[in-house]
């Protein structure tokens, strides 16, 4: 993935192409592309520098399905080998946000490959790749529901960052390069 | 931190299904080639573990603990990131949080003086050794450490270590 500015141009372009990936997607309704659509654009507007190509090739095949609340804590799950997002509805239905848990999954669709979650790698900073995407959905949509996805993480993120620098950490994540962290750390005296 | 750090190449991760032996292992795996530098890998371990452990109010706290505790000995020398620390949202915020409302007293009372300490250190310019000593000496009597989290791992009682 290529981390760089996108011209006003190229902007309308990417959007274009968002459009018509989600439009060739069989597997959706088109109530929820219409809620991912809308979402990205909010995405795209307050965070323009963000190459949007990984998450507009996955919107266009990307699956949505159920799963038992007795399979599964989580809320949501997003699986970047099948790129198929699960939801929880009845962990969703008790007080959480749908926006916010939708972006939440945008921003974790957007940052993945096949192999990797934005800077996690085998099991590190796997907590620090939820937090920090957990900050980012609450900076796009913020969060009305009662209860919070991953409000823990997401502090201990923030404290984190202050270390390591918010733009390093934010480049790390859409590039998928840890390494780009971990130099950030070691800049700061702290070895990884 | 003692210098009782885990190192990259014998990083291993605390999984929920972890045993204590298994956790101890990969905790205690550490050989310190550098007491000065601060180590990450065990901070890490924490934040995942109380991530896969969701209703494990003792993993989240010493998590969220052990965070708060690093990032202030890893900013300690810097007045930038001390300042950005100091701002309502970073750490004094923590206590507006709905975590921080979980927490016990003794983890509230050591949120508090960490905030106290950042901002007394901003407010009044005052970045020497002598502050920072001050802080250790609050920091020692209220909270525990890292290493003193992987010390109960390796030898409190089963049950209550963060994978019993």
């Amino acid at each position: 993935m290529i981390y760089g500015i996108i011209v006003i141009g190229d902007s309308m372009n990417i959007m274009d192409a968002i459009k018509k990936a989600l439009d060739m997607n069989g597997n959706l309704s088109s109530g929820i592309k219409d809620n991912i659509y809308d979402l990205v654009k909010i995405m795209h507007e307050k965070m323009p520098d963000v190459d949007l190509t990984n998450l507009k090739n996955r919107l266009a095949t990307i699956q949505f399905k159920k799963i038992n609340k007795f399979l599964s804590k989580d809320v949501s799950m997003y699986s970047n080998v099948d790129n198929i997002l699960y939801f929880n509805n009845e962990k969703l239905n008790e007080g959480y946000d749908a926006k916010h848990v939708l972006m939440f999954e945008i921003l974790d669709i957007a940052s993945s490959t096949d192999y990797k979650k934005g800077f996690s790698q085998e099991g590190r900073f796997e907590a620090l790749n939820i937090g920090y995407t957990e900050i980012l959905a609450n900076f796009l949509v913020g969060n009305e529901g009662e209860k919070t996805l991953y409000q823990q993480q997401a502090i201990e993120t923030n404290l984190i960052s202050i270390i390591v620098g918010s733009d390093l950490m934010r480049k790390a994540y859409f590039t998928n390069d840890t390494e780009i962290l971990i130099g950030g750390f070691r800049a700061a005296g702290v070895s990884v | 931190m003692n210098g009782n750090v885990v190192n990259y190449d014998n990083y291993v991760e605390l999984k929920p299904e972890s045993s204590i032996e298994e956790a101890s292992e990969a905790l205690n795996a550490a050989v310190s080639n550098d007491p000065s530098l601060l180590d990450f890998n065990s901070v890490d371990a924490l934040m995942n573990y109380a991530l896969h452990n969701p209703d494990n109010q003792e993993a989240k706290e010493k998590s969220l603990i052990s965070t708060v505790d690093f990032t202030l000995k890893a900013c300690e020398k810097d007045q930038e990131k001390m300042a950005t620390l100091a701002d309502e949202k970073t750490l004094p915020g923590i206590t507006a949080s709905e975590e921080y409302e979980e927490l016990s007293d003794e983890s509230k009372k050591y949120i508090e003086d960490a905030a106290a300490y950042i901002e007394q250190v901003v407010a009044t310019n005052n970045f020497t050794n002598e502050a920072v000593e001050k802080w250790e000496e609050v920091r020692d009597a209220n909270q525990k450490s890292v290493d003193d989290i992987v010390s109960e791992l390796e030898n409190g009682p089963k049950g209550r270590g963060l994978a019993g």
